[in-house]
């Protein structure tokens, strides 16, 4: 009788095991992409993406990993498993995207097409697309080498993928139609410099200025360079104390390169900490002649290119006035304010908020499904989200 | 009789020689589960070096290199233990990363913050070259620049630091760090004080290496053979200017 018991319980527990392993798989199976299970459906069924990554320091023992998080309609999330890039990002083209780690770049279209890169790289820069010439491009922070510092480039399509360098170490970048502008930096010289990179056949480097009044031990980089039809525009602020800073606007003319400076914002008696962006690569947008930025405090300030007015446009709700983050992204596009957003308050915890920038409020909220368990799946690393892109 | 003690000696002698041999290689091995990225021959190297340079047996070193690696493991997992217990306390093994930028600070101090990096929470640190410029090794890519919006680190345990010393040498030491920008990273967290200054070297090396030559200061809380990140944060040269 005992017998029977007991090979019945065990029967019960196997079964039970298998079940439960079962489950997991089915539910791995179904958040983890594989490059096969890409399709056509993926992308048009995706609303947004966002990059999460290890930091550079994890990949000791080459196994650094990250994830393009495809938030789907439905809000539930599927996520591609990549090598590690700190500090990577995601590019938007015409129905198609780039996607990036330390040593491979995918275009994912119908399908995903990857390249295999001979040099790896730790720490991202920039992606982005170039509609004219129908090229994406990422750049990296790669270091010093025998000539100097550089910035590796990996620049093409789904045919091919060159990759060049730039000389110089980038403070911040942005993306135009045509090319891609930095700012860099050379603490030698004590300069910096606003210089265009362009692709015609092969990379181009144009000098444009120097930057004046800018000094090389407190100038901090806020937002992505930004452009209109006669300007350049910085947001850049130079460091006072450990709780003074002083945010401000460099508009530089396209054609006489004369340089202006507007004050944006002051921050005094401040944790300085907690007002930097919750992605200083995504933190502004020209929209509707008036230039929007988004500091860490949640506050949306505008400055208009026309009077050169500066206000404060409206506030996210709820936003948190500490440094402490999780994972929290902006993403600006056709006149929206994107924010992945956090709370313990939700069952997923993320979400994802717009707010319209001409009506400065909540245009629409939804809860992510699935992004926390993408964020703890692995139990010997952890990644943290780099890049945050809406595609409808 | 005399046969007797002469055969009870060399006995004895075999025994606490083989003893010490063994004690030796028990050393090794326990070295290397802590730092399992550098080889034995590294290590018995780096030994030989140390045991010619001062004198002491090569078991005496070993002994020290291991009780040193774990007197920084048993502290690594108290503050381990600790950061758990708080609000937003995040266990530190992601490596040196986090969700919060670690925000600007005056050329020549450092930060620390807990990591997992080399298989041990050792913890990391990284030096202010500018004001908003960070100059740090890490594993994977070495000694690189990054700027202080983008590093983000867990708040956690985390804090800014000073030197304290003249603006000169705080200057000199930054600026050296700077020239490090681009040397490879290594393991060796356990002889690390007494290699050279110049080549390979991990975070704890480079700042300790940046303020010993320039100014001579030990940012070293203990001395000892290896400095460890810790070591640097808890010297007595330095204050406290924030927690991240």
């Amino acid at each position: 009788m005992k017998k029977i018991i007991f090979i019945g319980i065990s029967l019960i527990i196997i079964f039970i095991v298998i079940i439960l392993f079962k489950q997991q798989n089915i539910k791995d199976s179904s958040q983890f992409l594989s490059a096969e299970d890409v399709d056509k459906g993926l992308l048009k069924n995706t609303k947004a993406v966002i990059y999460l990554s290890t930091t550079a320091d994890q990949d000791f023992d080459n196994k650094g990993l990250s994830y393009s998080v495809f938030v789907k309609k439905d809000h539930s999330t599927q996520a591609l498993t990549m090598n590690g890039l700190e500090l990577g990002s995601i590019a938007v083209g015409k129905n198609r995207l780039l996607l990036e780690d330390k040593n491979t770049i995918r275009i994912v279209d119908g399908d995903i097409k990857q390249f295999n890169m001979d040099t790896p790289q730790y720490t991202g820069e920039r992606t982005g697309y170039l509609p004219s010439q129908d090229l994406f491009f990422s750049i990296y922070n790669s270091g010093f080498k025998e000539s100097g510092y550089n910035s590796d480039v990996r620049y093409g399509n789904a045919e091919k993928i060159n990759v060049d360098s730039i000389p110089y170490y980038i403070l911040i970048s942005g993306v135009t139609e045509k090319g891609i502008n930095i700012l860099t930096q050379d603490f030698e010289t004590k300069t910096f410099n606003l210089r265009e990179v362009t692709f015609d056949k092969e990379l181009k480097i144009n000098d444009i200025t120097t930057l004046q009044e800018l000094t090389i031990d407190s100038t901090q980089a806020l937002a992505p360079i930004l452009t209109d039809e006669h300007y350049y525009y910085l947001i850049l602020s130079t460091i006072i104390s450990e709780s003074k800073e002083s945010v401000s606007i460099y508009r530089i003319n396209k054609k006489t390169l004369e340089q202006e400076k507007f004050k944006l914002i002051e921050y005094n008696d401040v944790d300085l900490t907690a007002t930097i962006p919750y992605n200083y690569k995504n933190s502004a947008t020209i929209s509707q002649n008036k230039l929007f930025y988004a500091n860490g405090l949640g506050e949306i300030y505008s400055f208009d290119l026309k009077t050169h007015a500066v206000s404060k446009a409206f506030k996210l709700k709820k936003a948190s006035q500490s440094k402490i983050r999780h994972n929290e992204e902006t993403y600006f596009k056709d006149g929206n304010l994107y924010v992945l957003r956090y709370s313990e308050d939700k069952n997923g915890y993320y979400y994802l908020e717009t707010y319209s920038l001409d009506k400065g409020k909540l245009i629409d909220s939804f809860d992510i499904n699935g992004l926390d368990e993408i964020i703890n799946h692995s139990s010997s690393k952890k990644v943290y989200s780099y890049d945050l892109k809406v595609l409808q | 009789m005399k046969k007797t003690i002469l055969a009870l000696s060399l006995t004895t002698a075999m025994l606490f020689s083989q003893a010490s041999i063994t004690n030796a290689e028990s050393y090794v091995d326990d070295i290397l589960k802590l730092q399992p990225d550098i080889s034995e021959e590294e290590l018995l190297q780096d030994v030989q070096m140390i045991a010619s340079n001062t004198g002491q047996s090569e078991q005496v070193i070993l002994e020290q290199i291991y009780t040193e690696l774990k007197e920084d493991e048993a502290k690594g997992i108290a503050e381990k233990s600790a950061y758990s217990k708080e609000k937003y306390g995040v266990s530190p093994r992601g490596g040196s990363g986090g969700t919060v930028s670690i925000g600007s600070s005056t050329k020549g101090n450092f930060y620390y913050t807990p990591s997992e990096t080399a298989y041990l929470d050792h913890g990391h640190v990284g030096m202010y070259y500018t004001s908003t410029t960070i100059v740090e090794s890490v594993p994977s890519d070495g000694v690189r620049t990054i700027s202080t919006s983008a590093r983000k680190v867990d708040s956690s345990g985390s804090v800014v630091k000073s030197v304290s010393t003249s603006t000169t040498n705080r200057n000199n030491a930054a600026d050296w760090a700077y020239t490090q920008v681009g040397q490879s990273y290594s393991y060796n967290f356990a002889t690390n004080r007494l290699t050279g200054h110049d080549g390979a070297k991990n975070c704890s090396k480079l700042i300790w290496s940046a303020y010993k030559v320039n100014g001579n200061l030990d940012l070293d809380v203990d001395g000892g053979l290896g400095v460890y990140p810790r070591d640097v944060r808890d010297a007595s040269d330095t204050v406290l200017v924030r927690n991240i």
